[in-house]
């Protein structure tokens, strides 16, 4: 279970996508977001940033973020500004909302409220492929998200 | 790191390995557990030791990972210094055992069977929730950890209000939020602190100060109440790590990110124009005396960091056991290191010293002419511009208010402004020469240190809350478990006729006139006002003036008061807004009872129940002044003038009225012997007056004025 994965979807033109706003890319995580698994997605998901349009990361199959897992994603969120291009979550559970919002995080992210990343994934997109990355041991206590 | 993993510097590489950890000498400075490519450097100050061993855990493990005794070769100076090698933040902590020198001295306390904090230390691990008990059988109760302090704070600015601009609410992390009545989503956290700003937005204070956030052992209290319910060390003097913030106060405690909680409230405080003080705590420890724990100083360098008698023993000057040892070098940099690191890394906006005094004090306890701390505070460049206030007395007898060394930066809290508004408020006589150097800034205490010296206040954490101090004669510690005798005897209060709860109408009549009373002196006086939180809203602590040790209804603010006190605390908050409203009120320097600008009016005048005439005999109980508008802010802004008139006497009195100022004529913003809404008005809302020369002021009331243009005029 000490893996994260990530199954990249990317979907067609801003008509594809309600609200418009550039090229959407879903990528959705699993697994677990620690210290130990942190750079390697990072790395992952920083390649996958599209210039000029979106990446949304569909976490609602992490089980476990840590404090670097949160860091991740603001760090996310920053590159994709520097790059005018724009980093948007979903499948956010009720814990990891709450830590968010308590760490002033949320305020910085995009979230997509439930119902539209439903619609959004309701298109079967074009699989680009699952990868599995490499993690090393866990045992710290941090959130459990499922 | 390069993308392919390797580290980029040539010196991150290790030498050697010691308990199975790559490892190399460290660098002696910053002290502490620092980030490193590829690790972490540990650097820790001992001077009497021989050796240091680095103690690491896996979190929350009872046994050690792994013991690295710090070879001799590593030592630079009396810095012990290693730098350890694939350490991953997430999952370790630390301490250290410390051996001492083979021929011991009389302050020596080393223990190489303790497991120490490290006094720079981050993060302190094992407090995340509060009111649990450490684990104290375990090897290092309170383990440090290293901190990812990366946090985004966007465009977040200092407020930078003019210290004589401020009003400061005084409260603490828990008690504002704790009650079921708070409505937060995090009740007692930063967190919960955060999403009650929009009301202390509405109130109108523009800083807030913070009881002690130092991670502390609130369970670390062997007393109980006479019900034998344990009670616990609720204020938080008792530090135990000085660079971490209390986990127990952060919701995300347990996940380890108290930092990134706290930091969100500041900058969201500072979003809304509100500052964030702390009240630190350098003249103790947790560590107590000969009887207490060894947790971080005394088993370091007892002789370093504590004030020892010749005989190595511990000297009390702060009545708890041991006294910071602040004007050594070594500590004077701890604590200089300490508050950069909360102005820079947190973005606090200064300091409220507890028993500041014991900073100005010598190694064997002398009083020094020219503490060195305390200049070096003072012209430090990065908290140059922080607010430093100083509790000016500690609990040996040396009493500094008006007197502190304060280097063009400091003031202090005003202890005599609250004993003198007391003693007033409460009917004394003899009272209204003191008032009146008070009201004004206090210019006996501090002359050549401006108004902006003095931290007005009637009421503060310790002592009685504002209602209270209306309601009782005498404190009521009984549940502190000590049997009333702790806690001041003498708290210049009077209970309007009852001693405490009562249904007699008149009983509290008096008593809400009195808190609105001390309301309005305190928000029209030269000065820094502070506030206690809660006080808009009457809270009470049953006359517990000692509440310290109390987590629970007796602390915490009971927010269905702002329902049943509704009037109290619209009159707070229209107070506050006249106080900002007016910047005569807010001058940076003091009065000098002189027209200075040529507006026909001295920027002070003195009056009774005469215009022009202030009776200074002993019995008077009627004072009266005027603030000319011309000399607002050193005549550089646009003001009205504003008179406020004091009655402490049980009878009405006719008073005779100076006259406005010429095209003008006196409108009413309070009157604290009027039934709401007529007690208090908005700024731009308030009434002329119908008889213009004279107001009839009731008993224990007071009335404040201001001109208005007159019509046509």
């Amino acid at each position: 279970v000490n893996a994260v994965a990530v199954r990249v979807e990317v979907r067609g033109g801003p008509r594809a996508v309600p609200g418009g706003g550039g090229p959407l890319t879903v990528a959705a995580v699993s697994g677990e977001i620690t210290s130990m698994t942190a750079p390697a997605l990072r790395e992952r998901l920083a390649g996958l940033l599209p210039p000029g349009g979106r990446l949304r990361l569909d976490l609602s199959q992490v089980s476990y973020i840590s404090s670097a897992g949160l860091r991740v994603l603001v760090l996310l969120h920053r590159q994709a500004r520097d790059r005018a291009s724009a980093v948007e979550l979903a499948g956010l559970g009720e814990q990891l909302r709450f830590v968010l919002s308590a760490t002033g995080f949320l305020d910085l992210l995009d979230i997509v409220p439930d119902q539209e990343a439903e619609k959004a994934d309701g298109s079967p997109g074009s699989g680009l492929g699952t990868g599995a990355l490499d993690s090393g041991g866990l045992d710290s206590p941090g959130l459990e998200v499922a | 790191m390069t993308l392919s993993g390797l580290p980029e510097r040539i010196d991150a590489y290790p030498t050697e390995r010691i308990a199975g950890y790559p490892v190399r000498p460290g660098r002696p400075l910053p002290l502490g557990a620092t980030a490193v490519p590829g690790g972490y450097n540990f650097a820790v100050y001992s001077d009497r030791a021989s050796a240091v061993t680095l103690v690491l855990f896996d979190q929350g493990a009872e046994q050690p990972r792994a013991e690295l005794p710090v070879p001799d070769c590593y030592r630079v100076g009396s810095v012990f210094a290693i730098t350890v090698f694939g350490l991953d933040q997430e999952n370790f902590e630390y301490g250290f055992r410390v051996r001492g020198p083979d021929a011991p001295g009389p302050g020596d306390r080393f223990d190489p069977a303790v497991v120490l904090a490290d006094p720079y230390a981050k993060l302190i691990a094992g407090g995340e929730h509060w009111g649990e008990p450490r684990p104290r059988g375990r090897l290092a109760p309170y383990r440090s950890r290293p901190l990812a302090d990366d946090f985004d704070w966007d465009g977040d600015r200092p407020p930078g209000i003019a210290p004589e601009d401020l009003i400061v609410y005084e409260t603490h992390v828990r008690g504002f939020t704790r009650h079921p009545s708070s409505g937060v989503s995090a009740p007692g956290t930063y967190a919960g602190l955060r999403e009650k700003i929009p009301y202390l937005v509405s109130l109108g204070v523009n800083c807030v100060e913070l009881l002690p956030v130092f991670e502390f052992d609130e369970t670390d209290m062997p007393r109980s109440d006479p019900w034998g319910r344990p009670l616990l060390n609720y204020w938080g003097y008792n530090t135990v790590g000085f660079f971490a913030p209390k986990a127990g106060y952060a919701a995300t405690g347990r996940y380890g990110m108290q930092a990134d909680e706290f930091k969100a409230m500041v900058k969201d405080l500072h979003a809304h124009g509100i500052e964030v003080l702390l009240d630190v705590v350098f003249n103790h420890t947790a560590e107590g005396n000969e009887q207490g724990p060894s947790i971080s100083f005394r088993g370091l360098d007892n002789a370093t960091y504590y004030m020892l008698t010749p005989d190595g023993g511990y000297y009390n000057f702060s009545g708890t056991g041991n006294t910071v040892n602040c004007n050594h070098p070594v500590v004077r940099d701890f604590v200089v290191d300490c508050l950069r690191y909360w102005t820079a890394e947190y973005h606090v906006d200064g300091f409220r010293f507890d028993l500041a005094s014991i900073l100005g004090r010598a190694p064997d306890g002398g009083v020094l002419p020219n503490p060195p701390l305390l200049e070096a505070l003072a012209h430090d460049p990065v908290l140059r511009r922080s607010k430093l206030i100083a509790e000016a007395w500690d609990a040996a007898g040396l009493y500094q208010v008006g007197s502190f060394p304060a280097y063009g930066r400091w003031a202090e809290w005003n202890g005599k402004y609250r004993d003198a508004v007391r003693r007033f408020v409460r009917g004394e006589h003899g009272v209204t020469g003191e008032l009146a150097a008070r009201l004004v800034g206090s210019p006996d205490l501090y002359a050549g240190r401006g108004a902006a010296a003095s931290v007005n206040f009637v009421t503060a954490h310790d002592g009685f809350t504002l209602y209270d101090l209306v309601s009782y004669d005498h404190k009521h510690n009984e549940e502190n478990g000590e049997d009333n005798r702790d806690g001041e005897n003498d708290n210049h209060s009077w209970n309007s006729g009852a001693e405490g709860p009562t249904d007699d109408p008149e009983v509290r009549r008096l008593r809400l006139r009195r808190m609105k009373n001390a309301l309005a002196i305190l928000l029209t006086s030269q000065g820094i006002p502070m506030l206690l939180a809660g006080d808009e809203l009457g809270r009470t602590q049953g006359g517990n003036n000692n509440a310290y040790c109390q987590d629970g209804e007796t602390s915490w603010v009971d927010w269905t008061l702002a329902e049943s006190n509704a009037g109290l605390l619209r009159f707070t908050r229209n107070l506050i807004a006249f106080r900002r409203a007016h910047p005569v009120l807010r001058g940076a320097e003091h009065l000098r009872g002189v027209d200075w600008v040529g507006s026909g009016y001295p920027d002070v005048s003195w009056h009774g129940v005469q215009a022009w005439a202030p009776n200074w005999v002993h019995h008077g109980r009627v004072l009266a002044l005027m603030r000319c508008g011309k000399h607002a802010k050193g005549g550089t802004a646009a003001d009205a003038t504003v008179y406020v008139a004091m009655n402490a006497h049980e009878r009405p009195h006719d008073l005779e009225l100076p006259a406005a100022p010429p095209g003008t004529a006196w409108a009413l913003a309070a009157d604290t012997g009027a039934e709401p809404p007529f007690d208090s008005f908005a700024p731009g809302c308030e009434p002329a007056l119908r008889h213009p020369g004279r107001y009839l002021l009731a008993g224990h009331s007071t009335v404040i004025l201001v001109s208005r243009p007159s019509p046509g005029g």
